[in-house]
């Protein structure tokens, strides 16, 4: 009785903590910067893999360049943002598992420099998902025992 | 064949009872510290962005993942849970062995027909198990999220290989716990002399100072990879030694130690 008791102790605990680190999660934004020159003609493909959380891209360019942002599950690919300028654009990134590409090119016979500053922000929501679905059975499974040991109490109490 | 399945059957009863004697809210407070610990973003990568290859063809869209980059982050994971492991593996051998000396618990168990080196491995077993457990269930979520696929074999080396730095941890919290007999500095003992070995190899030598951190784990998760799936044999040189002896030679003596130590030279009041 006492090992199941111990099962779920650790199971709840998992989930609660679980919930506290997709909120910790939530709360600090990640990010990265990435500087380049890109020679007359010159194009640059760089291929992510980024957590289901908004991203916010802020391109800075020294003159105006293509800017694509899309995503690809292996077959078919979807161009998700297209620019042809400096700015600031948002993205909501719906899936983990997918490649995210970021082309940048330099149609002008000049060189350009370009830099990224990408930031996520926001909760997972797979691992958001994922903690709620396992406090919610957590917490259920809890409930149950308690009921059943005090069940089992009263009619020990009674015998 | 009968005298060893009754002696399989006693440890199993032991671990049982060492299991349910563990305190709920120690127990509360691992699972919690190393699940925030290992999903914490800095310690964590699956927080962030990967940068999984390069492009090749471009009207396709097919690419080339010059190196697999994502399947090496799980060691840096691994090289910062080594300290929390140390430390938490002080305070649950503090508790669990360490106070059963002072508070004479121990010797009421060993009234009973058992074995002593049964109940000292039966101790190191399920303190490990809780330990590895702990920090296996998050470290195999943040591998999920970090793209590895639960059912490739990369997944299960780097399990197998975070075995070792919790093994090195539980042995020398055992050593302590049963050469000093006092749960305090059982408790402080084990972070303590992990951070100074780390300090001494630190600056001892660069082959070394590179065994503290998360090149040799890569280079043993490619061994075993290679090994595994029959690509090639590894090759044993200076580096492999230096493994075996750290992370798994080091631990298995301890623990040898602390076993016989108990079993034939402790004298217990």
């Amino acid at each position: 009785m006492r090992l199941i008791k111990l099962v779920i102790v650790f199971f709840l605990t998992f989930s609660i903590s679980l919930g506290v680190a997709t909120v910790i999660r939530g709360l600090i934004p990640e990010g990265f910067t990435s500087g380049i020159t890109l020679l007359p003609y010159e194009s640059h493909t760089a291929i992510y893999r980024w957590p289901p959380r908004f991203v916010r891209i802020e391109l800075r360019s020294s003159d105006k360049i293509i800017f694509q942002v899309y995503y690809t599950n292996h077959e078919n690919h979807t161009i998700i943002e297209k620019y042809t300028d400096r700015g600031l654009f948002t993205i909501n990134v719906r899936q983990r598992r997918l490649n995210y590409y970021i082309l940048m090119q330099n149609t002008l016979n000049k060189s350009v420099n370009v830099n990224l500053y990408i930031t996520f922000y926001g909760f997972e929501k797979d691992f958001a998902h994922l903690s709620i679905i396992l406090n919610a059975f957590s917490i259920s499974i809890s409930f149950v025992y308690v009921y059943l040991s005090i069940k089992r109490s009263n009619i020990e109490s009674q015998d | 064949m009968l005298r060893l399945k009754a002696t399989f059957r006693k440890f199993i009863t032991l671990l049982a009872w060492e299991l349910e004697e563990i305190p709920y809210l120690l127990l509360g407070t691992i699972v919690f510290s190393t699940t925030i610990y290992v999903l914490y973003p800095g310690v964590s990568h699956s927080a962030g962005s990967l940068i999984i290859g390069e492009l090749i063809e471009r009207d396709s869209l097919k690419f080339k993942a010059s190196i697999q980059d994502y399947l090496f982050y799980p060691s840096l994971i691994i090289d910062a849970i080594e300290p929390l492991a140390a430390f938490l593996a002080g305070i649950l051998f503090a508790t669990n062995v360490a106070r059963t000396f002072e508070n004479k618990e121990l010797q009421t168990l060993l009234t009973c027909p058992v074995k002593r080196t049964h109940v000292i491995l039966s101790k190191f077993c399920v303190n490990y198990s809780i330990l590895y457990i702990s920090f296996a269930i998050p470290f195999l979520l943040d591998m999920i999220l970090l793209g590895i696929s639960s059912l490739s074999l990369d997944i299960y080396i780097w399990l197998l290989i975070l075995a070792f730095p919790i093994l090195f941890a539980c042995s020398l919290a055992i050593f302590i716990s049963v050469t000093l007999k006092m749960s305090a500095f059982s408790a402080v003992l084990p972070p303590l002399i992990y951070f100074g070995l780390s300090k001494a190899l630190d600056t001892s030598s660069e082959k070394t100072y590179m065994l503290l951190y998360s090149k040799w784990d890569e280079k043993l998760f490619k061994a075993i990879q290679d090994w595994i799936t029959l690509q090639s044999v590894p090759q044993m040189g200076v580096e492999f030694l230096y493994i075996f002896l750290y992370r798994f030679l080091l631990p298995v003596l301890l623990l040898a130690f602390s076993v016989i130590y108990f079993d034939k030279i402790l004298q217990l009041d």
